[in-house]
């Protein structure tokens, strides 16, 4: 699993190199029985997911067929960037995160997206989506721990302080601006308090925080011993527990903040009419239901509920925890300097 | 005039090299002068500030030389493993030779990535080599995510190539000249040293820059292997392509490490010795 | 007496074949041997042995009876010079004649004076400065000459010296290595396969055949005493004729054809007989001669003429007579019938394991008009 969404810093090369032909997946031929657009999502499991679960059931019956263009985010964010003055752009369909999303909506280059257009869009749960994003997955960030070694389970971003865990404490790198904002929230009491998060993570780098190359890499060393507490998607959390890793869940009482990853429609897309239809089939309670089992996100509409084991992963506790949703505004802005100040002051601490 | 055919012939290839090659990099090193902004991405601008921002910041002075102390560690490690193998394996007579060849060329076979993945399970705590050490030492070893890891890394991934470039440079030197050399009264070493390391000189060099090269360049090995304490400058230059999405100065940094690459290759052409180069 | 080099029993063993099988000589002082055979048959890994590129899997080499099988070769003072010359590429003429002396810290006013001696002594006296690539072959060659013999070697060792040089210039630079071995009393080994050039130049000559030594001796011994069909065929090529002898004296060829020899032999069975072209006369009459055929071509090579006649099926024989004088050889047309003669000592017959047989009494002469 290795294309989950997140800051994802992977040697897709191939992507690398498709980023500057800009336009070579809308080349392909749209022609056959069934009418193709173009889906820009990850590769990976993702993206087999997105098929087993979305296409496959439920939009190949509407006469419709993804031409995948799978890559990371970023270069998918710039293609759709790079286009905008196209009268057609490469996407029809662009999966993106909830904060690259406000990004795109705030270039003006996104479509408006209503109930009228995609009928699911009525049952999804307010407070995740906007008038241009689609929400699909959402997970909580919450505090991992080895419930092995870590005997009073912790309560705040704060343990990640406690001296008994230097050394002890870890995660994966390329989650770090969401840890910034979780260091920020618990320090300053709001995600976007980013001088405060700065002076908390440098305490935490200097206690001898170990960073992980990617997503992946932060969960067996939970098992070996290596690590005893970090930052996490709840989500991931499931996956790892699967996996066999004895690691838990802890919510901090300042508030979790959200991964939220959906989709979005261009507005020089050629083909929007099937991108509507794609993203309706995505918020079908089947679909949401089929991503919670799979990789243990939480399902976006508020008719999809879970059952069994996946429901008791992934629930949330009574009573409920604080769930933050970032102030993109602030967040698009700040984030090169803060992805800068983390590569000189963190990485290179 | 008109064109002789022969030069009819060249041309569709160097059209072709001209795409490929050139038009890349004239595009980046255009980008390289343009301006970052995080909602155009990048406006137009002939502006040399991300080369300045390279060089008046003490952060990528110190990625770079990171990156040339690896990239020298490795060759000189490289020379030091493959010479004597390269060597072995172009004077051996025996039948198992190309068996032997093929154990070389195997990795090469595999993708760099995956054998990375390799040394991650060898390298990790409670890995192979951790489980061993703690058996037989009762000492924890803890590579992963350490310069060694990366050095070690890049070491496996470089080895083939030096020792088959090696391993040809030695075949094509007549082993009748070391006969030649014992028979007047040179003892091996000294045959070896006299005749045959001049010979091969040149070759060795261009192995010593395949690999300096290849080292210069690394990215998996360093990201995965070294972490993301660990830096160097091609996972640097697609942190801030990929994460940052700042193509200009990502592009700039690309040329940064070209021409540091081709400066440091130069310079070692040149302190080799004039009568010895090929 | 005691040899100055003596070879017991070298044997060489690669994996299951022996390329070297139990070769033992003795060569003296100042001796000039070579040693003869097709490829593959042991002679350049013999030469190698003594050297000391290969080590033999048993026998031992004893140099003015000390033995130095042990010795690297490095420490073992022979000269050798490579089929291929095997120069130096990157050191200057000069440079690669003082090598060996280098190699034995001789010192510096010395060493030059014997370098400018060797390359007097090989007539290239300006040629020191200059690269081994920019001479021709034949300079290339006295280079490795000079070289091999500046550090006064105990044995000469050539490997195939000719072989890489123009058919005109390899007589004149036999020549050359024969006077000069023989002005400065070289003990030398050379390996060949040019049955004219081992004539040429040695004072005894070793044949060899499957890593073994099949004869040594003179060229006289081989020619006239070839003490197997290889050496008579391999020297001088003779005619050789398989067939059955019964009584000592009467042989009948495989294709049924009566040859009475000149001789009378200690024993009876399968046999070959041995017979030098030039040993054969030819007539036409058929009646009082050794055996008959029936003539398949002819030809006038200018100092010979060559017949080819057929005896039966299986067996031809080829014969050479001089084209002028008194003997002058007359040519036959082609389907001539042809009696062949020859006087006795020139058949050789061998038995069932190729070893020579005794002549028992000479057999009285029959006419004929050769």
């Amino acid at each position: 699993m290795r294309n989950v969404p997140g800051f994802s810093r992977r040697t897709v090369l191939a992507g690398v190199l498709a980023a500057p032909a800009l336009v070579s997946p809308a080349l392909v031929t749209r022609a056959g029985a069934t009418e193709t657009f173009v889906l820009g999502t990850w590769g990976g499991d993702y993206q087999r997911l997105q098929l087993e679960n979305i296409e496959l059931p439920l939009v190949r019956q509407l006469g419709l067929e993804a031409v995948i263009d799978a890559g990371d985010e970023a270069p998918r964010v710039g293609k759709v960037l790079a286009t905008r003055r196209l009268p057609r752009g490469p996407l029809d369909v662009v999966c993106v995160q909830a904060v690259q999303a406000y990004a795109l909506a705030d270039a003006g280059v996104l479509e408006e997206l209503t109930p009228e257009k995609i009928p699911n869009l009525a049952r999804v749960k307010q407070a995740l989506g906007t008038a241009t994003f689609a929400p699909h997955i959402w997970s909580p960030q919450i505090v991992s721990y080895s419930p092995e070694r870590v005997t009073s389970p912790p309560t705040s971003f704060g343990d990640l302080l406690d001296p008994r865990y230097n050394g002890k404490v870890g995660f994966p790198d390329n989650n770090f601006f969401y840890v910034m904002m979780a260091a920020g929230l618990f320090a300053g009491g709001s995600a976007n308090d980013f001088v405060k998060a700065k002076e908390v993570m440098t305490k935490v780098n200097a206690n001898g925080l170990r960073l992980y190359p990617s997503t992946d890499a932060g969960g067996p060393p939970f098992k070996t011993g290596e690590i005893d507490i970090g930052m996490m998607w709840l989500a991931r959390i499931s996956m790892w527990q699967n996996a066999g890793i004895p690691v838990a869940a802890a919510f901090p009482k300042e508030g979790c903040i959200l991964y939220v990853s959906g989709m979005v429609v261009p507005k020089n897309a050629p083909n929007k009419e099937a991108a509507f239809k794609y993203i309706n089939a995505m918020l079908d309670p089947a679909a949401q239901l089929g991503f919670a089992r799979n990789m243990g996100y939480l399902p976006t509409v508020t008719n999809a509920p879970l059952t069994g084991k996946v429901a008791e992963q992934l629930a949330l506790p009574d009573p409920a925890p604080k769930l933050i949703m970032p102030d993109f505004a602030v967040t698009t802005k700040i984030q090169p300097e803060i992805a800068d100040w983390w590569k000189k002051s963190i990485q290179h601490g | 005039m008109k064109p002789s055919p022969a030069i009819a012939f060249l041309g569709p290839a160097t059209c072709v090299v001209a795409l490929l090659l050139v038009a890349p990099l004239g595009l980046l090193a255009r980008y390289s002068l343009n301006k970052y902004d995080p909602t155009e991405l990048m406006i137009e601008a002939a502006t040399p500030a991300n080369y300045l921002r390279f060089f008046t910041e003490a952060f990528y002075w110190d990625v770079m030389r990171t990156t040339i102390v690896v990239a020298l560690l490795v060759t000189c490690l490289c020379l030091l493993l493959g010479l004597p193998l390269a060597y072995r394996l172009a004077r051996t007579t025996s039948r198992w030779k190309s068996a032997m060849m093929l154990v070389v060329v195997l990795p090469l076979f595999i993708g760099s990535t995956v054998r990375t993945v390799g040394w991650m399970i060898l390298f990790a705590q409670r890995g192979v080599l951790d489980s061993l050490s703690v058996w037989l030492f009762g000492l924890h070893i803890d590579l992963m995510y350490t310069p060694s890891a990366v050095v070690i890394g890049t070491l496996s991934v470089n080895l083939p190539f030096m020792v088959l470039t090696l391993q040809s440079v030695f075949e094509g030197i007549d082993s009748r000249l070391e006969e030649a050399a014992q028979g007047l009264g040179a003892a091996p070493g000294r045959a070896f040293w006299k005749i045959v390391w001049p010979l091969a000189l040149p070759g060795v060099g261009i192995a010593a820059v395949l690999s300096f090269i290849l080292g210069m360049n690394a990215y998996a090995t360093p990201v995965l292997l070294g972490g993301p304490r660990f830096q160097m400058m091609a996972p640097l230059l697609f942190w801030e392509f990929n994460t940052n999405n700042n193509w200009p100065f990502s592009a700039a940094l690309g040329f940064i490490l070209m021409a540091t690459t081709l400066l440091l290759t130069t310079l070692a052409n040149v302190l080799i010795p004039r009568r010895y180069r090929a | 007496m005691s040899a100055y080099l003596r070879l017991d029993g070298l044997t060489k063993r690669y994996d299951d074949t022996l390329a070297a099988d139990g070769v033992s000589l003795d060569i003296a002082l100042g001796e000039m041997i070579v040693l003869l055979g097709p490829s593959g048959c042991g002679k350049t890994t013999t030469l190698r042995i003594i050297a000391g590129f290969v080590e033999a899997s048993s026998g031992t080499i004893l140099l003015e009876g000390r033995p130095i099988g042990d010795l690297p070769a490095h420490r073992r003072d022979m000269g050798m010079v490579f089929q291929n010359y095997a120069l130096f590429p990157h050191l200057s003429v000069a440079r690669n004649v003082a090598f060996g002396l280098e190699m034995r810290r001789m010192p510096r006013a010395e060493r030059d004076a014997r370098v400018a001696e060797m390359l007097r002594l090989v007539k290239l006296d300006h040629s020191g400065s200059r690269l081994p690539r920019h001479l021709s072959g034949g300079q290339q060659q006295r280079v490795a000459i000079a070289r091999a013999l500046a550090i006064h070697p105990k044995v000469l060792l050539l490997d195939e010296p000719l072989s890489n040089l123009d058919a005109e210039l390899r007589q004149e630079v036999a020549r050359e290595i024969r006077l000069l071995q023989q002005d400065r009393a070289l003990t030398t080994i050379m390996v060949t396969h040019d049955q004219q050039e081992a004539m040429t130049m040695a004072d005894r000559l070793v044949v060899m055949r499957d890593g073994r030594v099949q004869q040594v001796g003179r060229q006289e011994d081989l020619y006239e005493r070839p003490l197997t069909p290889f050496v008579a065929r391999f020297i001088g090529n003779s005619n050789l004729i398989a067939g059955d002898l019964t009584n000592g004296a009467r042989f009948r060829t495989a294709g049924g054809t009566d040859i009475r020899l000149s001789g009378s032999y200690a024993g009876s069975g399968k046999a070959t007989i041995a017979l030098r072209p030039e040993r054969i006369g030819l007539s036409a009459e058929t009646g009082g001669a050794r055996m008959q055929g029936q003539v398949l071509m002819s030809a006038y090579m200018g100092a010979v003429v060559e017949h080819v006649v057929m005896l039966d099926a299986h067996t031809q024989v080829v014969t050479r007579g001089p084209s002028f004088g008194d003997g002058a050889t007359s040519r036959f047309p082609a389907g001539t019938r042809v009696g062949l003669t020859w006087f006795g000592s020139a058949e050789c017959v061998f038995d069932e394991k190729d070893r020579p047989m005794g002549r028992v009494s000479t057999i009285e002469r029959i006419e004929s008009n050769a």
